[in-house]
C-alpha cells in the first residue's frame, strides 16, 4: 500500500528535475563530515601515501579534492567511505565517528561499477535491497531516482546496453536512492567524453541541489572543480597532503548563467593551476616549470 | 577575488599512529609455508595411522609405500622402466599430435569450406570419450604399441585442433591492417603477425593435450596391453599389493605435475608477453 | 603449475561455448559432407564388414539391441543412473568446496596442493584401488564420477570466485553487505560462466571415467556391452553405443550452454 512507502527525501523538495528555478540555499555552518590528521601508510612503501590530512565538509556542501596523479586523493576518498583504514587520524560523520562502510555515505566510481547482471533500476535498488526494504518499496524509489537522472524508459537496460554517460547516471542514482548525508564521487566523469562530461557536470549539480547530499568529489581536472564546488583542496603527493584550501566565489546556481565565461573563474583558475604546476614539479623533477 | 582558505578550527590532537597495515597471515610465505607444511603433517599422519589399522591387502600406510618405492625404484630398477616405457608411447603419439592437428587446425581456420566439410567429425570426435573408441580400435589394428600410440594421439589431436582454429579466428584484424598497411606480402604477415597471434591458442591446446595425453596413455596400458605404470597399477591391484599401486600413482603424480609444469614454463618462455589466451579478457 | 592448465580448460571451453551460430551455406555444407561419407561408407563398408560396417547395418542393429532385445537399453540405463547421481553429487560437492577456497584464503592455501595435483592427474588410474576398496557396483560407478568430475570443478569454481573484479566487491562493501550477501548478490552471479565452465568440463570428465570403469571392472553397462560387442568383433553392434555416447555428450554440453544462455541474459553472445 502506498501509504506504507517511506516517502524519499525527493518529495520534500519542491524541485523537479531539469528546473532552473530554485536556488539552493548556502552549505549550513555545521560541518557534516570531519576529516583530522588522516594518515595511510602501506607495508610495501616507504612513504607514506596520506600525512596529516584534515578538512571539514558542510552538510550540502560540495568539496573537490584536486591534485596531481598517484597523489593519493583516491585513496583518502576510499578511506573516508571506509573501504580502507587510515594507520592515523579520525573521521567523523554528523558528529559520530565514522570507520568502515557505513549507511550514510556512498561512492560514485570512475569506471561507473554497475554489476552487469541487473538491469538499470535492480542497480539503483541495489543499496535498498541490501538494508531489507521491501520490493515494491524499493522499486517504487529506484524509479524515481532513475526518473531524476533522466533516464526514464530504460529500466530494464543491462549496463551492457547503455552508453558511458548513461551508466554513470545509473552509478549516480544507486549512490543517491539510499539517501546518504555524504556522496563520494572518484573522477567520476573521467571514463567518459568531453561532450557528455560537461553535460553531466551541470546534470550533477541540479541533481546534488535536490537531493540535498554533501559531496566529496575527486578530480584532476580543474575546470572541473570550479565548476562544481563550493571548496576546492589541493593535494600534494609523497605524502599526500593538503597544500592549499580555496573557496570558489561564483553564485549558484551555475546552471542559469555561462560560469565558465566569468571573469572569477579564469582568475580561480590561474591560482589552482599555478599551486598545482607547484606541485607536478616538485613529485617529477624531470618537468620544467612552465 | 577568491578568498583564502576556509579557516580551520583548531583541531584536537590526532591519535598516534597505528602503525602498518598487517599483511594477513595466509598471505605472507611463512603463512603459506606453516599451513602447508601443517596440512602435510596431517595427512601423512592420518594415512600411516589408517594405513597401520585396516587390512593390508586394500590399503598400505605410508611407511609401506616408502620401503616399496625403495624396493622398487632404487633396489630394482622396474619403476623407471615401467615409466620410460609409458613415456615413449606417450610422447611418440603427443609428438605426431601437435604437428598434425596445428595442420588442420590452420587448413580449417584458412578455408571455410575446409572448416564447414569437417566440422560435423571433428565436433562429433572432439566430444566423444576416446575410450569408446578402444574396442573398435582393437578390431582395427590388433593390441600392441602402434595402438597405444593411437589412443593417446587421438585424446590429444582434438583438443590442439579446436584451439587452433579458435586461434586463427582470433587473429586481430587491426593487426592484419597494420601489416598491410606496410605492404607486407602474405608470407610475411603470416610469420610476423598470424603464428605470433595464435601461438598463445596453440599453447592452451598444448596445455589440454598434455593432461589427455596421459589420460590416454593409462587408458592404453590400462585396458589394451598391461605395460608401463597403467599396466603396474592394475597387475599391481589384482595381486592385492596396494603399496605398489600407491608407489605408482604417486610417481603419476609427480610425472603429471611435470609434464602440465614444463608446459607453463615453456610457454612462458616463448611467448614472454601473453598471459593466457583467455578470452575473457577480450 | 596447474592452475594454468584450468585456466587452459576454461578458455577453451568458454571459446566452444561462444561459437556464433553459422549460416545457411555453413549447415548446406555440412548435411552435404554427411550424406557424401554416409553414402562412401555404405559402399565400402559392405566390403569389410568386420572392419567398417556400414550404416545399414548399423541401424539394424541398433534395432536389435534398442528395441527387440534391450541388452544395450539397459546397458545404459545403469550407466546414466551412477552418471547422474554422481555428477549431481559432484556438482554440489565441488561448487561448495570452489567457493570455500575462493573465499578463505587458508583454505586454499592448505588444500590447493592436493587439488592441483588430483586435477592434473588421471583419475582413472584410481580404478583399480577403488575396485579393491569400494567393489563393482553402484558404488563404484558413483564413486569414480564424484572423483573424476569434483576436481575440475572445485578449481573452476575457484578460479571463478577470485575472478570477481575487485571493483565489485568495493560496490558491495560501501553498501554495507554482510559476507552472505555478497556472496549471493556478487560473486555467485559473477562467476556464473565459469560455474557453467566447470559443469561442463566436468561432464566430460565423469563420462570417461565411468566407461573406462565399466570396462576395466568388468561391471555392467555400457563399457562393459561395448567390450564385449568388441570382443565378438561385432563391429555394427559396436557402433551403435559409440555413436550414441557421442551424442549423447554433445547432448550434455548442448543442455549446459542452452542454461547457462538462459540465466546470464546480460551476457552478450
Amino acid at each position: 500500500m502506498s501509504s506504507d512507502v517511506n516517502p524519499s527525501r525527493l518529495k520534500n523538495t519542491t524541485m523537479t528535475a531539469g528546473s532552473d528555478e530554485i536556488v539552493r540555499s548556502g552549505p549550513s555552518k555545521e560541518p557534516l563530515l570531519v576529516v583530522e590528521g588522516l594518515a595511510k601508510r602501506f607495508p610495501r612503501l616507504d612513504y607514506r601515501v596520506l600525512s596529516d590530512v584534515s578538512f571539514k565538509v558542510p552538510a550540502g556542501g560540495f568539496t573537490t579534492v584536486i591534485g596531481p596523479s598517484g597523489c593519493g586523493k583516491t585513496t583518502l576518498l576510499r578511506i573516508v567511505g571506509g573501504l580502507e583504514s587510515p594507520t592515523a587520524g579520525r573521521i567523523t560523520i554528523g558528529g559520530e565517528p565514522s570507520v568502515g562502510p557505513a549507511r550514510n555515505k556512498t561512492m560514485v566510481f570512475q569506471h561507473f561499477n554497475l554489476y552487469p547482471w541487473r538491469t538499470a533500476i535492480d542497480n539503483i535498488a541495489y543499496g535498498l535491497e541490501l538494508q531489507g526494504v521491501s520490493k515494491e518499496e524499493r522499486r517504487s524509489r529506484a524509479r524515481e531516482y532513475l526518473s531524476l537522472v533522466g533516464l526514464d524508459g530504460f529500466e530494464n537496460h543491462y549496463p551492457g546496453e547503455l552508453s558511458g554517460g548513461m551508466q554513470q547516471r545509473v552509478g549516480i542514482a544507486r549512490a543517491l536512492a539510499v539517501e546518504p548525508e555524504l556522496l563520494l564521487m572518484d573522477e567520476p566523469f573521467g571514463a567518459l567524453d568531453a561532450l557528455t562530461r560537461e553535460h553531466l557536470q551541470t546534470e550533477l549539480q541540479k541533481i546534488c541541489a535536490q537531493a540535498g547530499v554533501a559531496v566529496l568529489f575527486v578530480t584532476h581536472s580543474i575546470d572541473e572543480a570550479i565548476y562544481l564546488s563550493d571548496d576546492v583542496l589541493v593535494m600534494g603527493t609523497k605524502p599526500g597532503r593538503i597544500v592549499r584550501e580555496l573557496a570558489i566565489d561564483l553564485p549558484r546556481p551555475r546552471w542559469t548563467y555561462d560560469a565558465r565565461a566569468e571573469p572569477t573563474f579564469a582568475e580561480t583558475r590561474a591560482e589552482l593551476w599555478s599551486e598545482l604546476e607547484q606541485e607536478l614539479s616538485d613529485a617529477d623533477p624531470t618537468r620544467s616549470a612552465e | 577575488m577568491t578568498k583564502t582558505s576556509v579557516d580551520v578550527d583548531a583541531r584536537t590532537p590526532a591519535p598516534a599512529e597505528t602503525g602498518y597495515e598487517r599483511i594477513p597471515f595466509t598471505e605472507t610465505n611463512l603463512g603459506v609455508w606453516v599451513i602447508r607444511a601443517g596440512a602435510l603433517a596431517v595427512v601423512l599422519l592420518g594415512w600411516e595411522l589408517y594405513g597401520r589399522s585396516t587390512n593390508p591387502a586394500l590399503f598400505a600406510p605410508f611407511s609401506a609405500v616408502v620401503t616399496e618405492f625403495v624396493d622398487m625404484a632404487i633396489v630394482s630398477n622396474e619403476l623407471w622402466v615401467a615409466t620410460l616405457d609409458s613415456a615413449r608411447a606417450m610422447v611418440v603419439g603427443f609428438g605426431i599430435a601437435i604437428p598434425v592437428g596445428t595442420a588442420v587446425g590452420l587448413a580449417i581456420g584458412r578455408y571455410r569450406t575446409v572448416e564447414y566439410v569437417l566440422d560435423p567429425y571433428i565436433s562429433f570426435l572432439y566430444a566423444l570419450p576416446m575410450v569408446v573408441l578402444i574396442p573398435l580400435l582393437i578390431i582395427w589394428i590388433g593390441i600392441g604399441t602402434p595402438a597405444r600410440i593411437i589412443i593417446v594421439f587421438l585424446e590429444c589431436v582434438f583438443p590442439i585442433i579446436i584451439n587452433t582454429i579458435v586461434g586463427s579466428k582470433a587473429v586481430n584484424q587491426r593487426l592484419l591492417d597494420t601489416a598491410s598497411s606496410f605492404c607486407a606480402t602474405e608470407r610475411q604477415t603470416i610469420r610476423t603477425v598470424v603464428i605470433p597471434s595464435m601461438l598463445p591458442y596453440i599453447f592452451t591446446g598444448i596445455h589440454v593435450a598434455v593432461g589427455a595425453a596421459l589420460v590416454g596413455m593409462l587408458l592404453a596400458e590400462m585396458l589394451v596391453v598391461l605395460r608401463g605404470l597403467g599396466g603396474l597399477i592394475v597387475s599391481a591391484s589384482n595381486a592385492y599389493q596396494p603399496d605398489r599401486v600407491m608407489v605408482t600413482l604417486l610417481v603419476l603424480v609427480a610425472e603429471s605435475l611435470l609434464l602440465v609444469g614444463s608446459i607453463k614454463w615453456l610457454r612462458r618462455k616463448l611467448m614472454p608477453w601473453s598471459a593466457e589466451a583467455s578470452p575473457r579478457t577480450a | 603449475m596447474t592452475q594454468d592448465l584450468a585456466q587452459s580448460e576454461i578458455a577453451l571451453d568458454h571459446t566452444r561455448a561462444n561459437e556464433k551460430r553459422s549460416d545457411r551455406r555453413a549447415l548446406l555444407l555440412r548435411i552435404l559432407s554427411i550424406v557424401v561419407v554416409l553414402i562412401l561408407w555404405e559402399i565400402i563398408g559392405r566390403q569389410n564388414e568386420v572392419f567398417l560396417s556400414y550404416p545399414l547395418a548399423v541401424l539394424q542393429a541398433a534395432w536389435e539391441v534398442l528395441v527387440v532385445d534391450n541388452e544395450l537399453l539397459v546397458a545404459f540405463g545403469e550407466t546414466l543412473h551412477g552418471y547422474a547421481l554422481g555428477y549431481v553429487a559432484a556438482m554440489i560437492l565441488g561448487t561448495m568446496l570452489g567457493y570455500l577456497m575462493g573465499y578463505f584464503k587458508g583454505l586454499d592455501v592448505a588444500l590447493g596442493p592436493y587439488v592441483n595435483a588430483l586435477y592434473a592427474t588421471p583419475r582413472i588410474a584410481l580404478i583399480p584401488l577403488l575396485v579393491l576398496w569400494v567393489g563393482i557396483g553402484f558404488g563404484m560407478r558413483f564413486t569414480i564420477v564424484i572423483l573424476s568430475a569434483v576436481f575440475p570443478i572445485i578449481i573452476t569454481v575457484r578460479d571463478g570466485a577470485r575472478s570477481v573484479a575487485d571493483e565489485f566487491l568495493d560496490v558491495a562493501r560501501i553498501f554495507v553487505a554482510g559476507g552472505w550477501r555478497t556472496w549471493r548478490t556478487t560473486i555467485l552471479p559473477g562467476s556464473l560462466p565459469y560455474v557453467f565452465s566447470a559443469l561442463r568440463i566436468g561432464a566430460q570428465r565423469s563420462l570417461i571415467g565411468i566407461l573406462v570403469a565399466e570396462i576395466l571392472a568388468a561391471l555392467s553397462g555400457t563399457g562393459r556391452i561395448i567390450q564385449d560387442y568388441g570382443q565378438f568383433f561385432q563391429t555394427d553392434r559396436l557402433l551403435v553405443p559409440i555413436f550414441a555416447i557421442g551424442f549423447f555428450s554433445i547432448f550434455m554440453t548442448g543442455a549446459l550452454n542452452f542454461i547457462q544462455r538462459r540465466v546470464t541474459p546480460w551476457e552478450r553472445r
